[in-house]
Formats: C-alpha cells, sequence, structure tokens
C-alpha cells in the first residue's frame, strides 16, 4: 500500500486531502507545517508527498527545496495543493521540484486523478 | 479654528496699535494728520480691549499672538496622543475580534469536516454490507435455482417410478387373463373326467355282458371309472384355487390401480407446492435484492452530498487566509500610522505593496486593483486548477 505524506496547517484541509486518499486506499501520514512534515520523513518510506504552500514556520517551496536535498527522497513525487494560482508562483514550485500544481478548493476525483498518476495504491 | 482665529486678530490689532503711534508720532501739528492717527489709535486700543474681554484667562503680561501659538501646538499634541491611542488600541482590537471570528469559524469548519468524514466512513461500511448482502444474495438465487432442478429432477424420478409400475400391471392383468383360460380348462378337465366316467360306466355294461370273458375288462373298466371320478375332482380343485387366484390378481390389481392414481395426484400436489414455495422464496429474494441496490444508490447519492460539501468546507482555509492577512495589514498600517503621528512620513506606494507580499490568492489581488473579484466558489471545471510540470 503506498503511503503518503499529506502538509497544511489547515486541519480541514489535512482531512478532506486524507478522507479521498483512505478511500481510494492509500495510506496517509499528517503534517502541520514544513518543518514538521521533514521530521516525519526521518524513518518513514513515503512514496508521495502533498504540500501546501503558505504555511507558518516553513513554507510549502522551501518545504520541497529541502525535501529535493534529501538523498531518500530525490525524486519521491510533490504535489502543491494550495489557493495560489499566480503563474509566477506555480514556476517557483516547478523549479523547486513539484510534479503538479493543485488550486484549493478542490474536488476529490481530481486530487486523487493527479495522485493515481504519479503513484498506484 | 477658534485658537487661529484670536491669532490672527491678535496679529491685526497689534498691527493697527503700531501704525496708530507711527502715524502719531509722524503728523507733526497737522490738524487732519493729527486727527486720523488719534482716531485710528483709538480704535485700535478699543479693539484690544473687546479681544482681552472676551478672553479673561490670557495673561495681560504677554503678548497675545505668542499665546495662541502655544494654544494650538498643546491642541496638535494631544491630537496626536489620541491618535496614537486610538492606532494602538484599536487596531489591535479589531484585529482580535478577526482572528477570533476566525478561530470560531476554523473549529466549527474541523468540527464540521469530522462529522462529514465520518458520516462517508458509516456510509461506505453500509455500502459494502449491501454489496456483501448482495453477493450472498446472488448465491442463494443461485442456491434457489439448483434446489429449484435437483426438486424437479425428484419430481420427475417419482413420476418415472410410478409409470414403472405401469408394465408390470399390464403383466398382472394378462396374468388374469391366463387364470379365466385356466377356469375354461379346469371345467373342461371336468367334462373330459365326466366323460370318461360315463364311457367306463358303459364299457363295465358291456364287460358284465361279455360275462367271464369281460371280467378283466369290468375291472380296468372300474379303475378308468375310478380315474375318471378322481379326474373329475381334480378339474373341481383346480377351478376353485384358479378362482381363489383369479380373485387374488383381481383384487391386487384394482388396489394397485388405486395406489397408482393416488400417487399421480400426490406426485402432481408435490410438484405443485415444489414450485409455489420456490416462488414464495424467489419472490422474497428479489425483493430483498431491489431494496438492496435502492439502498446502494441513495447511499452513493449521499456520498457524492457529502463529496460536494467537503469541497465546500475547503472555503474556510481560503477564509481564514484571507482574515490572517487583513490582521497582518492592519498591525503594518498600525505601525506606519504610529510613526507617522511621530512625525515619519508615510510612502503609501511603499504601504500597498507591503501589503500586497500577503497575498494568496486572486481575489485579494482583484480586490486589490479594485476589479470585481470573482469567488472560487464559481470556478469551473474549466478552471486550470491541476496542472502537471
Amino acid at each position: 500500500m503506498a503511503k503518503i505524506l499529506v502538509v497544511d496547517d489547515s486541519d480541514t484541509l489535512r482531512k478532506v486531502v486524507c478522507m479521498a486518499l483512505a478511500s481510494a486506499g492509500y495510506e496517509v501520514i499528517e503534517a502541520c507545517d514544513g518543518k514538521d512534515a521533514l521530521s516525519k520523513l526521518n524513518g518513514e518510506k513515503i512514496n508521495l508527498i502533498i504540500s501546501d504552500v503558505n504555511m507558518p514556520n516553513m513554507d510549502g517551496i522551501s518545504f520541497v527545496k529541502e525535501v529535493k536535498k534529501l538523498a531518500n527522497y530525490k525524486f519521491t513525487p510533490i504535489i502543491m495543493l494550495t489557493t495560489e494560482s499566480e503563474e509566477s508562483k506555480k514556476m517557483e514550485g516547478k523549479e523547486a521540484g513539484a510534479k503538479a500544481w493543485v488550486v484549493k478548493p478542490f474536488k476529490p476525483e481530481k486530487m486523487l486523478d493527479a495522485v493515481q498518476k504519479l503513484v498506484a495504491p | 479654528m477658534a485658537a487661529n482665529g484670536k491669532f490672527f486678530l491678535s496679529v491685526i490689532l497689534s498691527s493697527a496699535v503700531l501704525t496708530g503711534c507711527i502715524l502719531l508720532l509722524s503728523s507733526g501739528l497737522e490738524e487732519q494728520s493729527l486727527l486720523y492717527a488719534v482716531l485710528i489709535f483709538i480704535m485700535s486700543i478699543a479693539a484690544m480691549l473687546i479681544v482681552f474681554r472676551t478672553n479673561p484667562a490670557s495673561t495681560p503680561k504677554l503678548e497675545p499672538a505668542v499665546i495662541a501659538s502655544k494654544k494650538d501646538a498643546v491642541d496638535v499634541q494631544a491630537q496626536q496622543q489620541a491618535f496614537q491611542e486610538l492606532f494602538s488600541q484599536f487596531f489591535p482590537l479589531t484585529c482580535r475580534q478577526i482572528e477570533s471570528a476566525r478561530e470560531l469559524t476554523e473549529v466549527s469548519i474541523r468540527d464540521l469536516s469530522d462529522c462529514f468524514a465520518s458520516l462517508i466512513v458509516q456510509i461506505e461500511q453500509t455500502v459494502n454490507a449491501a454489496s456483501g448482502e448482495s453477493a450472498t444474495g446472488a448465491a442463494m438465487s443461485s442456491m434457489l435455482e439448483t434446489s429449484e432442478q435437483s426438486l424437479g429432477r425428484v419430481v420427475q424420478n417419482l413420476d418415472e417410478v410410478i409409470k414403472a409400475n405401469a408394465p408390470m400391471l399390464e403383466k398382472v392383468r394378462q396374468l388374469s387373463e391366463y387364470i379365466d383360460e385356466l377356469k375354461v380348462m379346469a371345467n373342461e378337465v371336468g367334462t373330459i373326467a365326466s366323460q370318461t366316467n360315463l364311457l367306463a360306466l358303459n364299457a363295465s355294461i358291456e364287460a358284465a355282458r361279455a360275462g367271464d370273458a369281460g371280467r378283466g375288462f369290468a375291472v380296468v373298466a372300474g379303475e378308468v371309472r375310478e380315474l375318471s371320478i378322481m379326474s373329475g375332482k381334480t378339474g373341481e380343485r383346480i377351478g376353485e384355487k384358479v378362482s381363489r387366484i383369479s380373485d387374488a390378481i383381481r383384487t391386487t390389481l384394482s388396489v394397485a390401480e388405486t395406489g397408482n392414481d393416488e400417487k399421480d395426484k400426490l406426485v402432481s400436489e408435490s410438484e405443485k407446492t415444489i414450485e409455489q414455495v420456490l416462488g414464495g422464496i424467489r419472490a422474497a429474494f428479489d425483493s430483498m435484492s431491489e431494496s438492496n441496490e435502492l439502498l446502494k444508490q441513495q447511499s452513493k447519492a449521499m456520498m457524492t452530498d457529502i463529496s460536494n460539501i467537503m469541497v465546500d468546507l475547503q472555503f474556510q482555509d481560503r477564509t481564514s487566509q484571507v482574515l490572517r492577512q487583513v490582521m497582518s495589514s492592519l498591525d503594518y498600517m498600525t505601525e506606519q500610522l504610529v510613526n507617522a503621528s511621530n512625525g515619519a512620513s508615510i510612502d503609501i506606494d511603499a504601504a500597498l505593496a507591503e501589503i500586497t507580499k500577503g497575498y494568496t490568492t486572486d481575489e485579494q489581488r482583484k480586490n486589490h486593483k479594485s476589479e470585481t473579484a470573482v469567488s472560487a466558489a464559481h470556478k469551473t471545471d474549466e478552471d486550470d486548477d491541476l496542472v502537471f510540470f
């Protein structure tokens, strides 16, 4: 079973994402910001990461850059899930190493579609 | 305003007194000039007296213009202090109120999300259970069909068993006919015996007529007569036995035929009963399957509705971000206004640029440009909300 790390400072959003992923058969781990997420990566085999962009402590773009420095997670696909829809922000995400950009609010089936294209359950 | 008016009036009056003095000194002895100078001087003194009467608290020893400017300075300082108080209290208070409302919404929406998540899990379990029951129903339906076929075969076998009796009954009927023939034959034996007896009697008469020569023949005739009597009795016994056997066979045939009819009826009734029972069970299964299907459809519709609600609940995150940015802007503006009240200048463009940095949604940017913000709630599927790099 594929394991996904969901990073978002909003409890509601994490709940919605986790519910959609769990119903499709994925195992989910939650983190409330970039810093918390980095600590959760230790000792876990994560197959995919879904991260918000605007978060306290460590924002999503900085988090992606940090993840790409880790040998074990260099090639782990990352989806950015954010309210931001500006092209400049998307480019920042792409340059940092993200694989996809999903704008909130999202339909669960659309999110699952994106996830399934990157990793099977 | 009053302070400024008095200040200007004081300046005018001071100038008038000064002009009156200069004219008085420079007039010499000319009558008209002296008269004008005296008039201006008197009017100035009168005006000054009026001014000082309307402001009795002022210090007569000080110049009126100095007093007025000092008062204005005190007023402006008080105003600055009032503004500083306002900035340092009003904006943080507003921020606290916004944060309180934001937290309240966040907690409520989180609880709502929990409830809906729990509902979805329960509905999923119901759908899975219904699917499981559907599988069980399908298995039972298949079992019902097998049972129907098996029971059909049992009825068919019974029917065949009953039909298998028919040749036997036919043989018994034929046997009955043979017995009739045996009866005739037994009668014929009796007739032969009777005729033999008559023949033996005639032979005895003829032997007696022959005298001694016929004595031996008379003995033979006597023996034949005895044999004919015995044959006659045997024929009678055969007839009796055949009659009894015939009766027994007829009775057996009758009983067998009656039993066969009853068995036919019983098999037919069993067949009908089995059909009725299986039909009832099938109807119950069909009804159960229909209810199950309806339950599954309704559950799926409910899950779709809840899924849509979950999409709407995500607006809490969006609203929360907008409110956080508003609070951040208010904090920034408080700082700027306090600095301005202390004499620093405000760079409006720089301030707006700073506020813009906190924007995280299109609505905020469009509102900033005074455009009509399109709510994310009205986004369509065509919107570019999923991009792969």
